[in-house]
């Protein structure tokens, strides 16, 4: 007989813990096939058309962009890199801010929808094509040059031969993000711009249709995993090459595109943020409720974060006794509304669950892309540490804290910095979750949906305040909690 | 003597096979063997990275195979010697000696050790510089002295001078050598250069196309 070993029972007790939500649909679920297919094959147009058009704008204009940052110095390139990764990591509510104060009449439907994508994710496709440049083109911009292939000749020749793979897998990157999305759909897709989230949110919410909602969520997973597998098998069996630059690979056309765009989102948020603060009486009417509403926050913050730490700490484990990442960690760009509705038909409609609704939710949701995001690269990269570390007997613990963590502090604190963002000033999954009680990213939305934007613009700029405060209160805490470790523990 | 039966390891264009092999109990073995030889396939397995089917491995009536990755309690030197680079040369002996060494007393007593084997191997003055900025003798030295402290069955060194420059390696070579004349424990030295076994093995073992060929 075998022996009963605990690390099955924890590599299999994480994955069930992020498959739950699919477990209660699926047993809440009875088939019947109610499709109005014109309906289907409209937003599945849709979904296309939107995800498509926006990965194939972000696409080519990232090739110039991305030489733009070559032509900029090292530093510079450093600097410009933060700045162009932000609108994708910041939530999808000051996008939508900036978009809607760059433009008289914001166009809503599909143009509107695509123009706020391709706003959130230029920055990030610049980005990917910059890192797909460093890492695939070695030395070949320097000896195109030696040989005179000619900027149009190294560009077509080489650049794009090269790069071919890797842009096609950017594409498809975007192109799902697009696809599984729903706050920036849900806000500015109006009635002819409804994508698959969107309609899936209707028919549960509003028709009360639960097997199409599954159907068009089986749909959009079907979709979702097809491009991923092949996106996954396009990455592989690339390897790294020294990399010098060149004059083919620099431009200043992108240098141009970069500015423009950065000025757009940055200034475009400035602009509206200066434009909005005559409204900051208005925003004291609501003193007393803001002041709940970040109670509330705060409260279901620390429960979040503190569940996160215990995942965190869990998937370690599970990685220290298996040596690779649960396969929880391919859930990526799962559908927002799937779990939210999940959820909502399993506990109570009453304010007493909504905590627990919403940190449950957000760790399905959030968890395995944020830590893909941030801190599976660093931790793979210690891989061997970890090996010696087992082979000479080092507890789980002492691994953990002072070789792995220890070393990612940085990318650690970013990932929590994320994890509270994307927190605080979530709307779209809790309106799923049908929760009851206010979050400072529902009251936010609550001024955009009703058209009062100088008021969503202050609370955007109250979440990043309380962002940053959030944030040096955790640094804070954690210096203390290690120090106090070192101390008492180790 | 440490006796390995059945190991058998198929990838996709190299298979490696041992039906029986029995090294010494004492000494220094070479495995020696050119590159694509099995080398690299034989440590990984005794490490426990590799786990074949039905194979036994024992030294001193135990079945290391059967054992985790830890619990084989191995000490090794890699080719690049993968010390903790944000720890001290010190923090990277002490974080093995704490996990090898429970009591006050035993660790007491390794410490007294390390301290003898710290002169010896000439680290006392790198004692509390980062792991990192540490030059590449004094690495393979730390990483040799961490591996002594964790008290281990059996020492594995994987190719550990190749990463020296030519003029260096005869003495890193005299180094370990004095140190390896001191212990009790068997050594299994992995290389592929003929120098290495001439001034440290006493025994060899050759590998070529992933069998053993004397």
């Amino acid at each position: 007989m075998k022996a009963f070993k605990p690390a099955h029972l924890l590599s299999s007790g994480l994955l069930f813990y992020f498959l739950l939500p699919y477990v209660i649909f699926l047993t809440y679920y009875r088939f019947s096939f109610d499709f109005n297919l014109a309906e289907l094959f409209w937003v599945i147009k849709n979904s296309l058309l939107q995800a498509g058009l926006t990965a194939m704008i972000c696409v080519v204009l990232s090739l110039p962009m991305s030489q733009g940052l070559f032509a900029l110095s090292e530093k510079w390139q450093s600097i410009t890199l933060r700045l162009l990764i932000i609108p994708q990591i910041l939530p999808a509510l000051f996008s939508i801010l900036i978009a809607f104060s760059l433009f008289d009449t914001f166009p809503m439907g599909s143009i509107g929808i695509i123009i706020l994508f391709v706003f959130t994710n230029l920055g990030f496709a610049t980005l990917l094509a910059y890192s797909a440049a460093r890492e695939k083109l070695g030395a070949l911009p320097v000896i195109s040059e030696i040989y005179s292939l000619g900027r149009y000749g190294f560009f077509t020749q080489v650049y794009l031969r090269v790069l071919r793979r890797d842009l096609i897998a950017n594409f498809l990157l975007i192109f799902i993000f697009c696809l599984s999305s729903f706050s920036i759909p849900l806000i500015v897709g109006g009635g002819r711009g409804t994508n698959i989230e969107v309609l899936v949110y209707e028919k549960i919410f509003v028709e009360q249709n639960w097997p199409a909602a599954f159907g068009l969520c089986m749909v959009q997973a079907l979709f979702i995993f097809v491009i991923s597998y092949f996106m996954l098998k396009n990455r592989k069996s690339d390897e790294k090459a020294e990399f010098s630059s060149g004059r083919y690979l620099e431009s200043y056309f992108g240098v141009l595109l970069i500015f423009i765009y950065l000025l757009l989102y940055f200034g475009g948020y400035l602009v509206g943020l200066v434009k909005s603060l005559s409204y900051f009486g208005f925003i004291a009417e609501y003193w007393a409720e803001l002041a709940s509403v970040t109670w509330f926050t705060s409260k279901a913050l620390v429960f979040y974060l503190l569940l996160n730490f215990l995942l965190l700490w869990l998937w370690l484990l599970d990685y220290l006794k298996n040596l690779k990442f649960n396969l929880a960690i391919n859930m990526i760009s799962v559908s927002t509304v799937l779990i939210g509705f999940a959820l909502y038909l399993f506990f109570p409609l009453t304010k007493d669950f909504d905590i627990l609704k919403i940190v449950f939710a957000m760790s399905v949701l959030y968890f395995p892309g944020l830590f893909k995001l941030f801190l599976q690269g660093p931790i793979e990269n210690l891989h061997r540490q970890v090996l010696i570390s087992k082979m000479y007997g080092l507890s789980s613990s002492t691994i953990i804290i002072e070789i792995i963590l220890k070393q990612i502090s940085q990318k650690l604190f970013l990932w929590l910095s994320m994890l509270t963002i994307w927190f605080i000033s979530e709307y779209a999954l809790f309106k799923a979750l049908g929760v009851q009680t206010q979050t400072l990213g529902l009251f936010s939305e609550g001024f955009l949906s009703s058209y009062r934007l100088p008021a969503s613009y202050i609370m955007s700029f109250y979440i990043l305040v309380y962002w940053v405060a959030v944030m040096l209160i955790l640094y804070f805490s954690l210096k203390v909690v290690y120090v106090a470790y070192k101390k008492f523990i180790a | 003597m440490s006796h390995i039966k059945n190991l058998s390891l198929k990838f996709d264009d190299f298979e490696f096979r041992i039906d029986e092999l029995i090294i010494p109990e004492k000494g220094v073995t070479a495995i020696l063997g050119s590159s694509g030889s099995g080398k690299t396939t034989f440590l990984k397995t005794l490490i426990g990275l590799y786990q074949p089917v039905d194979w036994t491995w024992t030294f001193k009536g135990e079945l290391l195979s059967s054992f985790d990755i830890g619990e084989r309690r191995l000490g090794v030197v890699f080719q690049s010697y993968d010390l903790f680079p944000h720890l001290t040369a010190e923090e990277n002996i002490n974080l093995v000696l704490n996990a090898r060494h429970s009591g006050e007393k035993d660790r007491l007593e390794v410490n007294k050790k390390v301290k003898q084997y710290m002169q010896q191997l000439n680290l006392e003055s790198c004692r509390k510089t980062v792991a990192n900025n540490l030059s590449g003798g004094e690495k393979q030295r730390v990483a040799l002295l961490r591996a002594l402290v964790s008290n281990p069955r059996i020492l594995l060194l994987d190719e550990p001078f190749t990463a020296f420059d030519v003029d260096l390696r005869s003495e890193a070579r005299m180094i370990v050598k004095d140190l390896l004349k001191e212990l009790d424990i068997p050594v299994y030295l992995i290389t592929h250069d003929k120098e290495d076994v001439d001034s440290l093995a006493e025994n060899v073992i050759r590998l070529k196309n992933g069998k053993i060929i004397s």
